[in-house]
Parts: C-alpha cells; sequence; structure tokens
C-alpha cells in the first residue's frame, strides 16, 4: 500500500514586504499508516509551514512553489477546496503550535467542539454528543473542562482541549505541532503516552513536529532532522540517534540539556541559525560547523543514502 | 571562569560556572513572599446560583511563603496548574493576592506600589507565551520604543539603538533585520527571544522569567541558557526561573521551590534537592523527565493533577501518592527541616534507602 | 473570497457617490432649486430625469442629494462610531460599576424604538440638518458600544495587555493604543450598515416633511413629488433608486467587511 501522506519535493515561499523567503526548500518525506515520524529542527527551519502546506492553510502570504504533497494518493495541492475541506479534519488534522490563540477566548470549549463538528458532521444530537464525549475521553479531557474558558485552563488542559478537537472527526492522521511544548514533565509524559496509544486505538499515524529530541526518541519511528527548510538526516530514530552522520545532528544531539549531567557544561550550537533571506549557495550549515571544508561553501551537499532508511546530509557523510 | 575549549577545528564558546567557588556569604534579600494566596472566584451558572452553593473558587496559590536573595537563581517548578504562573503575576502585581504581603526591596508592594513606574525597571518578567506577549498590531520596534518611553530612557535614536541591542544580545542576529517586523512574521523561538529582549533592555534587579526556554530548540535553548547565566553572574540579576523542566533548573538554579497544588512541597538548594529528594512528588518530576536512570527513579504520580476547587484533605499530594497512609488522608504535613535552608512537607519523606530501590 | 468581492462592490458604490458629491458643483447641470423649467416634463434629453411639479431639474436634484445623503451618513455614522467606541471600551477595559452602569444606559437606548425619538426630537425643534444629524448619532451608538465592549472583554484578557501594564504603560495608552486598534474592526463594519440607516432615518424625516427646507434632499423630493405619482411617476422613483441604491451599497460594505474581518477559523478559509 502506499504511504498515507508523501512529500516530494515540497518548495514553499513566504512573500515579506520587499522580498521572498524560501521557508522550505526540497523537502521529502513520508508518513506510513499506523507510524509515528517526528519532524525535529531549529526554530524557524520550516517545520510548522511543512505542516501548513499539507493541509492548505498557508498564510495569505505563503505559497507552494514546488512539489507534491499526496494523502492517501491524492493530490493536495491541486485538489478542488470542497474536497480538501473533507480531507481536513476527517482525513489530517492539525493540532496547532500556538493551543492559547487557538481556542476562541469568548468561547465555552465546548461551543468550541460544537461548531468543528457542526461543519463536518451531520449526525443527531445523541450521536454529537457521544463524538465529543469519545474525543474527549481518549485525550484524556475532565470532561468538566467543557463549560471552561480557555483563560480558565492551565497550559496542559488546554493542549488536551486540542487534541480532543483533533480527533473529533475521527482523521487518519494527526499533526500535532510542538504537542508538548511548555507543559510540564509529566504531563508530557502521560500526552505521549495518549498520543501513542491513539494509534492502537484509533489507527492514527502522528506526524509529530518538536524541537524535543528527549519526546523524539522515545516516540516516534522515524526521525527528520531539518534545518534552515532542507532535511539534514532521516532515518529511523535509533539508528538516527546512536550514530547521526550529519554534523547538524551531531551537535544537535550534543546540545540537548541532561539532568544529573555531571559536568553542567551547556553547549551551544556556534553562532545563529541562518537567515533564509540570505543563504548564500552551497551547505547551510557553514557558518556554524565544525567540520567544514571549502567544497561545502560551493556546492551544496545531496542527501546522502547511509544504510536502509537512513539519509544524512553533508558532503562528508 | 568562562573558557574555550577546541573541539575538532572550532571553538564552541563553552560556559562553565562552579557554583560551589562561589562567594557563599550570603546576599541580601530582595524578594519576600509571606503566606502568599490568591483564589479566583469561579463563575457559575444560573442554576447554581439558584441553588445557592457555597461561595466556589479556584485556589490557584494557597499560602507560599520564600525568600529571594540578591543575584540568585531560583526555580519555580511543578506541574501545570500548581501555581506557579499565578506567583509570578501576584509578585508582578498584575493580579491583586487575596491575602499575603509581597516586599521587595524591603518595601511592601501594595497594588499602588506596583503601579509605580520605577518598580517596572527593577522587576520584569517574561510571560509564558511568546506569542501572546506582543501587541499583534505592532512591530518590535514600536514594542520597544514604547517601554523605553514609559521607563523614561533615551531620545528616539538612542531607544533605537538600545533596542537594537538588546535583540541582539538575546540571539535576534543581525537585530536590524527583525526590529520592523510584526510578531506574526517571527517564528516562535525568535518570538522568545524577542520576550527575553523586553527584560533585557531595561536590566531589572529581579527577574521573574516564565518558562523562558521551554519553546526553544536544544541549541537555542543553550544559548538562552547560558544568557540568563551571564545577566545572573555579570549583571547581578537575580532570576526566578519557572519551568518544569528539571535539567533546565539543574543547569541554572541554585535554589529550587517545588509546588503541587497551590502548595510549596518542597525548597532548598537545587543540587541536594535533585540529587536527594525528600518529597516524592520532587521525585515523580524527575523519574518523569526524559532520559533519567530508570532503574533509579521510578517513581510515579499517579492518574491527574487534582482540581484545586476541590481540594484534597490532608496532604494535597495523597491521591497520587505511592507512600500515602491514613495520616497522609487526614492530616496536613507540617513543615520539616532537611538541612540547611532546605525543607519539606511530607510525612514520610524519601530516604537515602527509598531512593537506592 | 467572497467577502471580500462583496466589500469592493458596496466601495464601487460608495465610490460612486462620493465622486457625484464632490464633482456636481462642476457638472453642467442646472441649479436644482431653479424653477426655470416646465413642471411635469418626462425624461428627455435635456432633462433625463425629467422636472418635477415646480418645473425643477430631478436630474440636478439627484445629483446635489447625494451630498446631503452622504453628509447625513458620515456625520451621523461617525458619531455614533466615536461614542460608541468610547463607550464600549471604557466600560469593557474599567469593568466593575463602571461597566453597570453603562451596560444598563445601553440597554435602555436599545430597548427605545429609536426613530420615534429622533421623530420627536425634531418636531421640538426643528428640521435642521445639523440638529437632525447629532440626533441621529446620538441615538444609535448603542449598537456600537455593544460590539466594542465584547471586543474589548476578550482581548483584555490576553497576555501582551500583561505584559504592558508590566512594563508601566498606563490603562489609558493601554486602552486606546492597543486594544482598540486590535478591536475596532466590527465597529467599522457596524459604521458602514449604520452609515445606510442614517441615510434612511434623514430621508423618511423628510418624506414625513421634517426636513431641512435649505438642502437639497432626495427624502423631501420623495415627500413632496409622491401625489403625483401617477401622472409623473420619475419624480418620486427617480430619487428613491438612487437611495436605495446607496443604502444598498452601504450595507454591502458592511456584510463584506464584516466577512473580510471575521476571524479566520481553523480548518476553514
Ligand atoms: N507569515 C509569514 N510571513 C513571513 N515569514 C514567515 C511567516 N511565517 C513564517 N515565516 C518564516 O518562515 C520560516 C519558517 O517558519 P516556521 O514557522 O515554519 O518555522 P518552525 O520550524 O515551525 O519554527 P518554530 O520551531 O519556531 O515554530 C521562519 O524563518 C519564519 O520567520
Ligand atoms: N483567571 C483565572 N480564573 C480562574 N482560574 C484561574 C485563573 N488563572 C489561573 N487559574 C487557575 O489557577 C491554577 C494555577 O494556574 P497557573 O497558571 O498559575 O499554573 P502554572 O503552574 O503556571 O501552570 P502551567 O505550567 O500550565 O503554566 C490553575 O488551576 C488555573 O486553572
Ligand atoms: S556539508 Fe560541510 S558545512 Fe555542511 S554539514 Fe557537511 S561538513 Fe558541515
Ligand atoms: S505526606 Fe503522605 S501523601 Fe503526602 S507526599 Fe508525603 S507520603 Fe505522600
Ligand atoms: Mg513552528
Ligand atoms: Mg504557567
Amino acid at each position: 500500500m502506499a504511504s498515507l501522506l508523501k512529500v516530494e519535493n515540497l518548495k514553499v515561499s513566504y512573500r515579506l514586504r520587499n522580498r521572498d523567503l524560501t521557508a522550505v526548500n526540497g523537502v521529502s518525506f513520508s508518513v506510513e499508516r499506523a507510524q509515528a515520524v517526528g519532524l525535529v529542527g531549529e526554530s524557524g527551519s520550516g517545520k510548522t509551514t511543512v505542516a501548513l502546506a499539507a493541509l492548505r492553510l498557508l498564510p495569505a502570504n505563503g505559497s507552494v512553489s514546488e512539489g507534491r504533497i499526496t494523502f492517501d494518493d491524492r493530490d493536495l495541492i491541486t485538489l478542488p477546496d470542497e474536497e480538501l475541506s473533507r480531507i481536513r479534519w476527517e482525513g489530517i488534522s492539525m493540532v496547532p503550535q500556538n493551543s492559547m490563540s487557538s481556542l476562541s477566548p469568548a468561547h465555552r470549549v465546548r461551543t468550541v467542539f460544537r461548531d468543528v463538528l457542526m461543519a463536518h458532521f451531520s449526525g443527531s444530537e445523541e450521536e454529537a454528543e457521544a463524538r465529543i464525549s469519545r474525543a474527549v475521553e481518549l485525550a484524556n479531557f475532565p470532561k468538566k473542562a467543557l463549560e471552561f474558558y480557555p483563560h480558565q485552563m492551565s497550559g496542559g488542559m488546554r493542549q488536551r482541549a486540542l487534541i480532543a478537537l483533533s480527533l473529533l472527526c475521527e482523521p487518519k492522521l494527526v499533526i500535532a505541532d510542538e504537542p508538548t511544548t511548555a507543559l510540564d514533565v509529566i504531563v508530557q509524559r502521560q500526552i505521549m503516552d495518549e498520543m501513542r496509544d491513539l494509534r492502537s486505538k484509533v489507527e492514527a499515524s502522528l506526524l509529530i513536529i518538536t524541537h524535543d529530541i528527549g519526546v523524539v526518541s522515545e516516540y516516534c519511528d522515524i526521525m527528520v532532522v531539518m534545518y534552515a527548510g532542507m532535511v539534514f538526516e532521516y532515518g529511523p530514530t535509533k539508528e538516527v540517534i546512536h550514530d547521526p552522520r550529519s554534523p547538524y545532528t551531531k551537535l544537535l544531539l550534543k546540545s540537548h540539556p541532561l539532568l544529573f549531567d555531571t559536568t553542567k557544561e551547556i553547549i551551544e550550537i556556534p553562532g545563529d541559525p541562518p537567515e533564509l533571506e540570505s543563504i548564500p549557495g552551497g551547505c547551510p550549515f557553514v557558518p556554524r560547523c565544525p567540520y567544514s571544508q571549502s567544497i561545502c561553501k560551493e556546492a551544496e551537499p545531496p542527501l546522502t543514502h547511509v544504510s536502509g532508511n537512513h539519509f544524512a546530509r553533508c558532503h562528508f557523510v | 571562569m568562562s573558557q574555550e575549549i577546541i573541539l575538532q577545528g572550532v571553538i564552541l564558546s563553552e560556559v562553565r560556572y562552579d557554583i560551589s567557588s562561589e562567594n557563599k556569604s550570603s546576599t541580601s534579600e530582595i524578594l519576600a513572599v509571606e503566606d502568599l494566596k490568591k483564589y479566583y472566584p469561579v463563575r457559575r451558572g444560573v442554576a447554581d446560583l439558584l441553588r445557592r452553593s457555597k461561595k466556589v473558587q479556584v485556589k490557584a496559590i494557597d499560602g507560599v511563603s520564600f525568600t529571594v536573595n540578591e543575584g540568585r537563581v531560583y526555580g519555580l517548578v511543578g506541574e501545570s496548574g500548581s501555581g506557579k504562573t499565578t506567583t509570578g503575576y501576584t509578585i508582578m502585581g498584575l493580579e491583586n493576592p487575596t491575602s499575603g504581603t509581597i516586599s521587595f526591596q524591603g518595601k511592601t508592594l501594595s497594588a499602588k506600589e506596583h503601579k509605580h513606574a520605577g518598580l517596572s525597571l527593577k522587576l520584569r518578567m517574561i510571560f509564558q507565551n511568546p506569542y501572546e506577549t506582543f501587541d499583534p498590531r505592532k512591530t518590535l520596534w514600536q514594542t520597544f520604543s514604547e517601554i523605553l518611553q514609559v521607563a523614561g530612557l533615551g531620545s528616539r535614536p538612542e531607544r533605537r539603538q538600545m533596542s537594537l541591542d538588546a535583540l541582539s544580545r538575546a540571539g535576534l542576529r543581525p537585530a536590524a533585520s527583525y526590529i520592523d517586523r510584526f510578531p506574526s512574521e517571527l517564528s516562535g523561538g525568535q518570538l522568545q527571544r524577542a520576550a527575553i529582549a523586553t527584560a533585557l533592555v531595561v536590566e531589572p534587579v529581579l527577574l521573574i522569567a516564565d518558562e523562558p526556554v521551554s519553546m526553544l530548540d536544544a541549541s537555542i535553548r543553550a544559548g538562552v541558557m547560558n544568557l540568563l547565566l551571564n545577566l545572573n553572574r555579570q549583571k547581578k540579576m537575580a532570576i526566578l526561573l519557572i519551568t518544569h523542566d528539571l535539567s533546565v533548573a539543574w543547569y541554572l538554579c541554585d535554589y529550587l521551590i517545588v509546588m503541587y497544588l497551590g502548595r510549596i512541597a518542597e525548597k532548598g538548594p537545587a543540587e541536594q534537592v535533585l540529587q536527594n529528594p525528600r518529597h516524592p512528588y520532587t521525585a515523580a518530576l524527575i523519574s518523569a523527565s526524559p532520559m533519567v536512570d530508570k532503574a533509579k527513579w521510578n517513581f510515579v504520580a499517579k492518574g491527574e493533577v487534582d482540581s484545586n476547587i476541590d481540594l484534597p484533605k490532608g496532604c494535597r499530594f495523597h491521591p497520587r501518592c505511592p507512600f500515602a497512609t491514613d495520616i497522609c488522608r487526614e492530616q496536613e504535613p507540617a513543615p520539616e527541616v532537611a538541612g540547611d535552608g532546605w525543607s519539606y512537607w511530607c510525612h514520610h519523606p524519601l530516604s537515602v534507602q527509598k531512593l537506592k530501590n | 473570497m467572497s467577502g471580500s468581492k462583496t466589500a469592493i462592490f458596496g466601495f464601487g458604490v460608495l465610490l460612486f457617490f462620493a465622486i457625484m458629491a464632490v464633482s456636481v458643483q462642476f457638472l453642467p447641470v442646472p441649479n436644482p432649486n431653479a424653477l426655470n423649467f416646465q413642471a411635469f416634463l418626462p425624461p428627455s434629453l435635456a432633462h433625463p430625469f425629467g422636472t418635477d411639479y415646480l418645473g425643477r431639474d430631478v436630474f440636478s436634484i439627484v445629483l446635489w442629494g447625494s451630498r446631503a445623503a452622504l453628509a447625513v451618513g458620515i456625520i451621523s455614522a461617525g458619531i455614533s462610531a466615536v461614542i460608541g467606541i468610547v463607550v464600549g471600551a471604557v466600560a469593557a477595559y474599567y469593568g466593575g460599576w463602571v461597566d453597570d452602569v453603562i451596560s444598563r444606559v445601553v440597554d435602555v437606548f436599545l430597548m427605545i424604538p429609536v426613530f420615534f425619538l429622533i421623530l420627536i426630537v425634531v418636531a421640538i425643534f426643528g428640521g435642521n440638518i445639523f440638529y437632525t444629524m447629532a440626533i441621529i448619532g446620538v441615538t444609535i451608538w448603542p449598537s456600537n458600544a455593544r460590539l466594542m465592549r465584547a471586543q474589548i472583554l476578550s482581548l483584555k484578557e490576553m497576555t501582551f495587555v500583561k505584559a504592558l501594564r508590566s512594563y508601566g504603560v498606563g490603562g489609558f495608552s493601554i486602552l486606546f493604543r492597543h486594544l482598540l486598534p486590535n478591536g475596532v474592526a466590527p465597529v467599522i463594519t457596524n459604521t458602514m450598515l449604520q452609515m445606510g440607516a442614517a441615510v434612511l432615518i434623514e430621508a423618511g424625516l423628510s418624506f414625513l416633511g421634517l426636513g431641512d427646507p435649505r438642502v437639497v434632499d432626495w427624502g423631501r423630493t420623495i415627500y413632496l413629488g409622491e401625489p403625483y405619482i401617477a401622472i409623473a411617476w420619475w419624480i418620486s422613483t427617480i430619487p428613491g433608486a438612487f437611495l436605495a441604491l446607496l443604502v444598498l451599497g452601504l450595507n454591502l460594505l458592511g456584510d463584506g467587511l464584516n466577512q473580510v474581518f471575521r476571524p479566520r477559523m481553523r480548518g476553514s478559509k
């Protein structure tokens, strides 16, 4: 069977006042059925943009300039609006990155659930209620809190509310954008456990967007490392973590803070994330890379096959 | 104290601070929070009003006391809903306490005192959600200009230069390419750096940082952690770091205040508390952290945080605690001293033995 | 998508009338008050919309009347917008008894039939067009106040307001420089609708003979032409059609803006 979601050579650019910015630059990966894929990378590396492009929810100044995104063998980029709106929520649903502003501050959570159901579901009142109950239960969201306004809830509750919301229409793929960022460790562990369980309970695939290598290493089958809008490493999570081949992945793993690290050294990746507007030719990691050679400035390194399903981008894999 | 090491041909700037070699003599106290309580009324439907049920309140913080000394880093840790942010808001005067006192540099802060512009130069907060920290219709420059104007600092060109400096010190480089953007044109991490810059620009005496790095990816997180450490060590800025991430607290904090359901469960010197926690809740937090030794750290807090409307009787943690006994369900634990400046609230504290097996 | 099209169409209509009002004095049309022509002339090349019962050129009346109509719309709705925004914003931001008092006043205003109130006031003070505009303005603001209040109530819970307060920014500045710009969109929309309503109210007053006799005005022309509708349909009908077009345009603009401004819901575009 073909992949559930397949992204091929995706390029997305944003129009700024006087220039264009390529936020996603030739990204390819796929999500298989009942698989959990982790998309990791630094802030601004284009993770959210990939997800928004897949749902065709890019902001007005963003557009897909190249590439294909297929879901269940349907081309999402050319799909007519009506069909697309069915795929959203029922095929793919997204737990957005910004949990506070994704819930209308003026409405009770229940109202938001009803509105979403109303737009996508034409069942009886009882069925709708049952769906809400089920979604709320799956996400471990306390039922009482349906009557709350967003500002009355803490971060974890809001996140659960959004996860529950994303499950309302029983999607095949849930894209979770930083699902546990800003949540405490206990809730993070619980939510990630719950999301992992979703795969068996409702057979949903997961695309988890995160900067937390801890989350990816414990919960994802496949790991995609992005940098400056490109995939720098791709492969089975264990393999990537134990044998990272791209220098960026190596440094990323090193800079991850660890409880009880005896040295208490905070290791930064030197320099700043690249400015997407002014990436010179060659490898975008050059200014920060300890291994860079003269060739790195001249030629963009290819995504090189390492072994099996493991690829890494570097001239010296 | 800061050294550079050469790693495979590049210089990685590595900042390493040894707390034990610091001047340990106690610095002066700048903030004292005494028995602070903040209850929120719960808005109820008409039906409840008719039933005349008794006044229902969310006890967001319920009797919290601690002090902050000049130039030290304090970690306020605990689960979602434990009242960390509310504590920060109340100290900042953004919420009025239900009871209790807050004194800053010897002065008790009343609602009027909080409005005083001078205070906002010394006491600053970085808010939990960087997406919501900025007025969506104002560019960063407009926001920074207003901050400096309110503080009465600089002429227009000076303000611009100060803003650029702050952004650049917060790691948004080149600052000139970010300063005229709207918040919606920055990614989450970039916004968080801009948020830190709003505090940097005035260099406060005490910075309350609400989850300053939890939105950031690892490589940036390290940078911001170093940035906060530098502010602390070089500018003697005291920091009250609100975080759920014990690994961050491990690197940054001198002291730790562990909160659960509006109360302090344990507080004390960070290293000692983390290595040898007395409260089962502290141990549960450590156990849920990624990549810790699962054999040693296997304390699981069952279920969910209880509602802070109907608080559990006795020890608030008892419904989730693996060591709860009858006394825990009946009687609230009194504070016990575990060491110098280290206390906990538990009937059955963890011993070294419990931790080993 | 369709929202912006509706708005553009409405804006086009408004622009058409605005150009008419501004350029009418340069157009080669007869004085609308001159009684130079034969009465009851049907539409012809010389008089595209015919003449009225006193021999005035209806085409000229229609053109000149756009000024009064637009002035009434803009000034009345403008007064209403300013009062509504300030009152609603203050009520929401300061809350407590301020909000209670203001909300009561708004409720009272929303309950009384505005048209009759205006009718009584105009009947007492006479049909001066400036009074009329002022009276319309000070009676229709409550819906704006209510909209503004709702917006500010939700905006003031946002973290950036806490951030601004923590910088030491004063309440006045937070309210008027930060919250207002973020929440004013629905009021602007409503103001367009109110412009249409104000134009209709004024025409209604004129139609009842309470217009300002010094002003060239569609409502009064409709009123005065009405007895002759059987023998000279054009006197009432044509100004009426223009009145309808202007009100329609303003309503479309309001509706369109409403759709454009409406926050984009998750999952819909
Ligand atoms: N609406 C927009 N207009 C212009 N540029 C944008 C817009 N949205 C995002 N960008 C830019 O596109 C790049 C990628 O942004 P994106 O939000 O996809 O990053 P991300 O990987 O999700 O980062 P984070 O981890 O911080 O959320 C960034 O440089 C960002 O500044
Ligand atoms: N305005 C409010 N009205 C009612 N309840 C509130 C309000 N603000 C906070 N609360 C409640 O107070 C409790 C403490 O919230 P607070 O935001 O301080 O927790 P926190 O420790 O910062 O959690 P998190 O890690 O999720 O940010 C929560 O149960 C929350 O629901
Ligand atoms: S291609 Fe060169 S600069 Fe890029 S990651 Fe490899 S060694 Fe570093
Ligand atoms: S007092 Fe009892 S219930 Fe509470 S933490 Fe200690 S052992 Fe657990
Ligand atoms: Mg993102
Ligand atoms: Mg908080």
